[in-house]
């Protein structure tokens, strides 16, 4: 062997063992946990935002996103999908909830293995002939059915069961829930983002107010303070807001429906204080205005702050 | 044996025909309900000095047409608690042994003096008697808080079981107790007359009734006649056995054709072929004279219908009105509360139709000359803004049906807030209850401060009662008073807004 071909093979072998070394020591870097145990995804983003799309559309690229929907339901798993239908409005009032979007949302957990949706809402006006119309003339009933959701009346007592409350001094120690939050295994919160006559806004943490019977002692007790204590009783497990048509006056009943603006925007989030703050910001308000949202954040429920998240930010093509 | 099963399947239809009035809860009633509801007489003489000239009213006039064809069909095919009376003695014949009436004594004169004070008080303006013995707001109040409530429990029952399995298919629907003065008048009222019916026969329509008396007057020399042959009567007694108004006697061979209820018992069961009931021919085989008692029929008729018209500008009435009860909020139609009581009977039907249950069956919401004559309580429920269901169901006019438009621009009261029990003057917090249920955006948020502030605009403001019914306050901080007449409020002007704005530039970011 000359002293040329002893170098080129040590060249060689200095090349492959750093090249090995290196790879290993990236892979190692990049998963360290992989050699040792089975592999694990990575953390959803803190919040994600598409815009320019029909409410499909938009919620499959978010879900995606998000790591898709059966990061979120797991086969067999009853699921409670919580749409804004209180009022009896038709979609383009954008009072409720987008019922494609609930439709959409429906589909994917069936995908996702779920084995029973269940869909509802404590609507404002509780008499039998309007709760149906709410349910009906917002769309989302059928939508919700047609994928395959069990849609379940929520406007009389006998459906809600007594729940303790703790860390709650403005609602008191107890409160009554549907019996269906309390059945399913995820719950999922898709309120519909729009301005609020007497909370500014009303979004994720709003949208829980219909999953309670005793709607009115939130008005006694102090409105903001109450929707801000609730939350930390079960945090959903995804927060879907449908800002594709967003009410700017007039709310939350949306008696005058030209105040809308089309805004085409959906955001997701696990944290509903980080969606709402958020959703604020869509309608030109800091979060720290809006007394429910700085509750919130005081109490511990999410953070207001966006500037230490992680966003994922999406522009559909159109 | 064919007339009477004729009179039963009459009396089937037109009772089956009329329940959907009372479990009904849209403004839309089937027109055989309605034609039943407009042959009801005594509303429809009301609906008739409200309007000489409306189809409405003319009911009356059919059926009194027909008593003087037929005789007192109406007592037996048409009136609700006559066929109520007749079902209960159905079902009670079923399970005692004895079928035969016991030998009924002929009514006095009880019955005519009854109708003389019906007619003088309505004359002077007063009609309590009327309203409290119509035959047809007796059964209309007894049905709707007793037999009405009892359907919607088995119901609700039936649904629930079906829940239980998950299955959402009905919806079931809130009962209403009516409140306690209210359910034992009429429960009372009812049961005693129901029970004599069952034991003794048509007690109350030959003995009480105004309208069977009014009746009576007309039958003796209505067209048909029952007839008894003496020729062919063997006396054997089984028609009297089964007459519910102890009109027949055999053994002087005479049928009274003023008790008479024309239900046919008496030719269903005679095996002698002696009884008949067709056009008189032969000489009238009467216990009075006949001339006379026609002529009175038609005067009490007469002066019937011209006497209600003569209520509504009574001075007596007027004077009865203590000066400073409070004035109960009457449903969207009632136009004025001197319209309101001039023309309601209580029947509670708006009652029965009103889905929010705002309306309330009291006793004595208006003073006691009025009793039964309801008011809407906004702690019960509110009215419902997209509703018109109370004007198209009342039979007697009382509640004039409006138009949905019309409707939403009746003031029927004023809502008056308490700024020293409103909790966001008092604690300074937001609450909003009331303005998010305003459904014509009369109370605006004002914002001072952190919080928003409700603001009634008067001009806006119809008293439906959104506001009250959802304060969360007790007692309530916001409410509704009565009007004496009804006013009309004024609408948001439309505001002239381009189509919705979109706002899709691709090039500006999320705002975070």
């Amino acid at each position: 062997m000359g002293r040329h071909e002893k170098k080129g093979r040590r060249e060689f072998i200095k090349k492959s063992v750093s090249v090995g070394v290196g790879a290993g020591v990236s892979y190692f870097f990049s998963n360290p946990l992989t050699l040792l145990s089975r592999e694990t995804p990575p953390a959803p983003p803190d919040l994600v935002a598409v815009r320019n799309g029909k409410p499909d559309k938009l919620f499959n690229k978010a879900i995606a996103s998000m790591g898709g929907m059966d990061k979120f339901v797991k086969k067999g798993q009853t699921v409670l999908v919580k749409p804004n239908m209180a009022f009896p409005k038709a979609p383009e009032i954008a009072t409720n909830t987008n019922p494609l979007l609930i439709k959409t949302i429906v589909e994917h957990c069936f995908a996702a293995g779920a084995k029973k949706v269940y869909v509802f809402d404590n609507v404002l006006e509780k008499w039998i002939e309007k709760a149906e119309q709410c349910y009906k003339i917002s769309g989302i009933a059928d939508a919700a059915k047609t994928a395959g959701a069990t849609v379940v009346p929520a406007n009389h007592h006998k459906y809600y069961q007594d729940i303790k409350m703790v860390n709650t001094p403005t609602i008191g120690n107890w409160s009554m829930v549907h019996e269906t939050l309390l059945e399913s295994d995820v719950f999922i919160n898709v309120p519909i983002l729009k301005q609020h006559s007497y909370t500014t806004m009303s979004c994720a943490m709003k949208n829980l107010m219909g999953v309670v019977w005793r709607r009115w002692h939130y008005h006694e007790c102090g409105l903001d303070n109450c929707i801000a204590e609730f939350c930390q009783y079960r945090k959903p497990d995804l927060n879907i807001i449908d800002a594709y048509r967003v009410m700017t006056s007039g709310g939350p009943y949306g008696h005058e429906p030209e105040n809308n603006q089309i805004k085409k925007t959906l955001l997701i989030s696990k944290d509903m204080v980080a969606a709402d703050a958020a959703s604020a910001m869509l309608l030109g308000h800091k979060p720290e205005n809006i007394p429910y949202i700085k509750k919130a954040h005081e109490l511990g429920v999410g953070t207001m702050d966006l500037s230490a998240l992680n966003i994922k930010k999406h522009v559909l093509p159109g | 044996m064919r007339l009477k099963f004729i009179r039963i399947a009459i009396a089937a239809v037109s009772f089956i025909c009329l329940l959907p009035a009372f479990f009904c809860s849209e403004p839309y009633l089937p027109f055989f309900s309605r034609t039943i509801l407009s042959l009801q007489l005594v509303p429809s003489i009301y609906q008739f000095s409200l309007n000489p000239f409306g189809i409405i009213g003319m009911g009356f006039i059919v059926v009194v047409i027909s008593s003087f064809v037929f005789g007192r069909i109406y007592c037996s095919m048409l009136c609700p608690l006559g066929i109520l009376q007749d079902i209960s003695r159905f079902f009670a014949t079923r399970f005692k042994a004895d079928k035969k009436y016991p030998r009924q004594n002929p009514p006095g004169i009880l019955r005519y003096f009854i109708l003389a004070l019906t007619l003088i008080s309505c004359a002077a303006g007063i009609k309590t008697i009327l309203d409290f013995l119509d035959p047809f707001s007796i059964f209309s109040r007894f049905f709707s808080h007793t037999f009405k409530q009892a359907a919607l429990l088995i119901n609700n029952q039936f649904i629930s079981g079906l829940e239980f399995f998950d299955i959402y298919l009905f919806f079931p629907k809130k009962l209403q107790i009516a409140p306690e003065a209210t359910l034992t008048v009429t429960i009372i009222t009812a049961v005693i007359i129901i029970l004599a019916a069952t034991f003794t026969g048509r007690f109350y329509c030959n003995s009480i009734c105004p309208v069977g008396t009014l009746f009576s007057l007309i039958s003796r020399k209505s067209l048909f006649q029952f007839e008894l042959s003496p020729e062919k009567c063997k006396a054997c007694g089984k028609c009297e056995a089964v007459c519910k108004a102890g009109c027949i006697d055999t053994e002087e061979k005479t049928i009274n054709m003023s008790n008479c209820v024309a239900c046919f018992n008496c030719i269903a069961v005679c095996r002698h072929d002696a009884l008949y009931y067709r056009l008189t021919s032969g000489p009238a085989v009467q216990h009075s004279p006949v001339r006379r008692d026609f002529l009175t029929g038609v005067v009490a008729f007469s002066g019937f219908s011209a006497c209600l018209p003569l209520m509504t500008t009574s001075a007596l009435n007027a004077a009865i009105l203590p000066k400073n009860k409070n004035i109960p909020v009457l449903p969207p139609g009632a136009l004025n509360i001197s319209h309101f009581n001039h023309l309601c009977t209580g029947c509670h039907l708006c009652v029965s139709v009103c889905r929010t249950q705002a309306i309330e069956p009291a006793f004595l919401a208006h003073q006691f000359s009025h009793m039964f004559q309801p008011g809407l309580n906004f702690k019960k429920g509110q009215c419902d803004y997209e509703c018109n269901a109370c004007g198209n169901i009342c039979p007697t006019g009382a509640i004039k049906p409006l138009s949905l438009n019309e409707k939403k621009q009746t003031r029927i009261g004023k809502a008056f807030l308490d700024e020293k029990r409103c909790i966001v003057y008092v604690k300074n917090k937001n609450c909003g209850a009331c303005g998010e249920a305003c459904p014509t955006h009369a109370i605006v948020a004002v914002r001072k401060g952190k919080t928003l502030h409700p603001k009634i605009r008067e001009d806006y403001c119809i008293g439906c009662g959104a506001c009250e019914f959802s304060c969360p306050t007790s007692p309530k901080s916001i409410i509704i008073t009565g009007l004496p007449a009804h006013e009309k409020a004024s609408i948001q002007p439309q505001k002239n807004v381009p189509n919705p704005s979109t706002d899709i530039n691709k090039k500006e970011d999320f705002p975070f």
